[in-house]
């Protein structure tokens, strides 16, 4: 077996008294889709913010690609793509000067992979960032996320707000993503249909937990339930025990 | 051409689902030996589902001999598919008769029970195809 391209031990994010993330552990391996489920507020996006060194863990830790989050920051951010739950992009630049900013924090640039992008997206690069419309918006920042021809993607609820049209793109390009070679996503979401069709391994967590990392063809065999069914036992569950 | 319909919401895994149906598709006679598979790449993107996924079922259908892998040039149905057919309509028969003594035995039927019923019903479809 290659390593994993996340291994993630014991990681926990407390706010004050508030565990957000509470002794998280799970691996990802390489060259497949993982879904990483959870209701909103979860911890989700906390635990991704830590995977990107955004937020410092208040104890464990993850490593992306063999190498520890914290320590390898500078190399990871050449190796690793990521798009947030609600992308901030300088809205004043047109989309060409903003793919053409993006490019230089990076040694290598896929110019013909983005522009191939944008143009199945159907993105005008001549316009305003402030003028797409929101799922234009999010196909933008999936684009650029990918102009460095990343190893491992790390997406936070990409589809949210997207209309159902464009939740079909965006799954589409995630599946062109994965065509290639050796290339691991991790895409958090609450919506488990979303994740039934692309994710071969499933990570679900609750109350910043660990419910459940399994392939979800075995989760499938072993439950004969649904990814839905699966989940509302397991989250729901927990909600009748807590009352 | 096997026209695969697949449900990602089903508590069958999508893997299965492919496998049963290029199995059934093969004992129907609709693709036949050294047809042509699509290819990996292209059932993902048509039915916008993970590639692991149909790799995956193509090779379950490799190592159960129905599919072969050809250097360069993609995957085919089998060469001696049309012997393999005959397997499968078998296999395919006797797990739902298998399905059915199940139930028979659930409801505590004697085999006298059982052929009876199964004498009934073949009378049943001869008349119904006969009308």
């Amino acid at each position: 077996m290659s390593q994993p391209a996340i291994a993630i031990q014991g990681l926990s994010k407390r706010f004050g008294k508030r565990a957000a993330v509470d002794g998280l552990s799970f691996e990802v391996p390489t060259g497949g889709v993982c879904g990483f489920l959870g209701r909103n507020g979860a911890g989700k996006t906390t635990a991704i913010r830590m995977l990107m060194n955004l937020t410092d863990p208040s104890a464990g830790q993850a490593l992306l690609l063999g190498l520890d989050s914290r320590r390898h920051h500078a190399e990871l951010m050449s190796r690793v793509g990521y798009v947030a739950e609600a992308p901030i992009l300088y809205d004043w630049m047109t989309v060409r000067e903003l793919v053409r900013f993006t490019s230089r924090f990076y040694e290598r640039w896929n110019t013909a992979a983005v522009d191939a992008l944008l143009g199945r997206f159907g993105i005008d690069d001549r316009q305003k960032v402030r003028h797409l419309s929101r799922g234009t918006h999010a196909q933008l920042a999936l684009a650029l996320a990918l102009g460095h021809d990343p190893e491992l993607l790390i997406l936070d609820e990409p589809a949210t707000g997207l209309d159902v049209l464009v939740r079909r793109d965006f799954l589409e390009s995630i599946i062109q993503i994965i065509q290639q070679e050796g290339r691991t996503v991790l895409l958090s979401s609450h919506l488990v249909h979303e994740v039934e069709r692309v994710a071969d391994q499933i990570v679900v967590i609750d109350e910043g937990r660990l419910l459940v990392s399994a392939r979800l063809d075995d989760l499938k065999l072993r439950t004969g339930q649904s990814l839905e069914e699966i989940f509302v036992g397991l989250v729901g569950r927990r909600e009748e025990v807590r009352q | 051409m096997v026209q695969l319909k697949l449900d990602p919401a089903s508590p069958i895994p999508m893997y299965l689902q492919i496998v049963e149906q290029v199995r059934r598709a093969i004992a129907a006679g609709s693709i036949q030996a050294d047809d042509e598979m699509p290819s990996v790449r292209a059932l993902a993107t048509e039915h916008l589902i993970n590639p692991n996924t149909v790799a995956r079922a193509y090779l379950e259908l490799e190592r159960e001999g129905l599919l072969t892998k050809r250097r360069g040039a993609g995957t085919y149905v089998s060469h001696d598919a049309e012997e393999l057919r005959h397997a499968q309509r078998v296999r395919i028969v006797t797990e739902s008769i298998d399905q059915a003594l199940t139930a028979a035995r659930e409801f505590g039927w004697t085999p006298e029970q059982i052929r009876k019923a199964v004498e009934e019903r073949l009378n049943h479809m001869n008349t119904e195809r006969k009308r």
